[in-house]
């Protein structure tokens, strides 16, 4: 009797540890693709991330990549050695500052983001919202410069955006499609 | 009403194939692919087998079958300042139905085969990183007919035609028109 219960509790804990085992699995995969909306992410060495990525700050370590899919209202620091690609789906009042040795696009004929050099991308995205935008840059295309990241007495970073950037919290407006489009379906209008 | 009826048959169809090696039913296993024409799309399915009376001219056959095909589709999304963008997406169509199939031996090895079923279609969004958006489900109704060859003493191939009637479906805030179709499959399977 004692054997037999004694097996039965080696199977359900060993059951209940695969389950756990899983669902880890399964939460890690599902974490690296997905959209990040109004927050600050690092990616970490060695990771690659594949997202659609909205009013947040981006620091992309050295040896990890970011594949963005669309991008609006966001600042990346990408360090020597990371790499910032994708931006198939559009990109929209982005800025980049990017060390030496950082991979970044190659944004021929896209216009909506800013590039920048800085000489640490990491201290950068540290004092990200020190940030004072020069006067006389523009975000188009063809911007490409040394900005200081580090400004004077600019306070918080409110206000480099308008008021939409402050919304923190998830308004389920961006993570919610509004509209779907089969390729092999018509719609009944 | 109709679908708790489909479920329940449902239920009934696939219990009497377990119970097959135990209350003289022969049972199988399918496993096969095709193609419909509308929409141009390639499908696989998987058959499970219940042949409740057999002699050497006919045999009559219940089965439960699962028929899966997906189509590309692109969301629409609008970002914090409402101006919209777009991603990749995917719509799954997996019909879940009960047949029944009468089968005429034409030779040793050769038969026709004809039948007619109905269930459920559940059509599924998932989003550019596999979540699920949506869903809708309606019923669906087949009939088919082929040859059927015979694979030494436990196995058998295929080649048949059927037609497939399927309702409209709803994701999101969208209507889509859904063709009744005909489509052409092969496949084998395996008896016990």
């Amino acid at each position: 009797m004692n054997k037999k219960s004694g097996f039965s509790v080696l199977i359900s804990v060993s059951v209940s540890r695969l389950v756990l085992l899983a669902g880890s699995v399964l939460l890690l995969a599902s974490c690296s693709g997905s959209r990040t909306i109004s927050a600050d992410l690092k990616v970490p060495s060695g990771e690659t991330l594949r997202k659609t990525v909205l009013g947040s700050d981006i620091l992309i370590t050295k040896g990890s990549t970011l594949e963005v899919f669309y991008s609006s209202r966001n600042r990346y620091f990408v360090e020597a050695g990371g790499a910032l690609v994708g931006f198939k789906r559009g990109v929209n009042q982005t800025k980049i500052y990017a060390e030496k040795g950082a991979l970044i696009p190659n944004f021929e004929s896209q216009t909506g983001f800013a590039i920048y050099t800085v000489k640490d991308a990491s201290e950068s995205y540290r004092d990200r919202y020190k940030e004072l935008v020069p006067a006389h840059v523009t975000l188009n295309s063809n911007t490409m410069g040394v900005a200081p990241v580090i400004g004077v007495g600019v306070g918080v970073d409110q206000e480099v955006w308008d008021v939409d950037r402050n919304d923190w919290g998830d308004n389920g407006r961006s993570s919610r499609p509004t509209s779907v489009r089969a390729s092999s379906y018509e719609t009944k209008d | 009403m109709k679908k708790t009826l489909m479920t329940i048959v449902g239920i009934v169809g696939l219990t009497a194939v377990s119970e097959a090696q135990f209350a003289g039913i022969n049972g199988g296993i399918m496993l096969g692919g095709g193609f419909m024409e509308d929409p141009d799309k390639g499908y696989g399915f998987l058959q499970l087998r219940g042949t409740f009376y057999e002699d050497d001219a006919v045999s009559h056959t219940l089965s439960v079958e699962f028929l899966r095909h997906s189509d590309d589709a692109e969301l629409e999304f609008l970002d914090l300042a409402g101006v919209p963008y777009y991603e990749n997406g995917e719509i799954s169509f997996t019909n879940f139905t009960l047949n029944y199939e009468l089968e005429a031996k034409l030779s040793g090895a050769i038969s026709f085969y004809a039948g007619v079923g109905g269930g459920i279609e559940r059509v599924s969004l998932d989003d550019a990183f596999d979540f699920s958006v949506d869903s809708d489900r309606n019923f669906v109704g087949q009939a088919f007919a082929g040859f059927r060859t015979k694979l030494g003493e436990s196995f058998f191939a295929q080649i048949g035609i059927r037609h497939l009637w399927r309702e409209d479906f709803a994701l999101l805030t969208d209507q889509f028109v859904v063709e009744d179709t005909t489509a052409y499959d092969l496949s084998i399977g395996f008896r016990f």
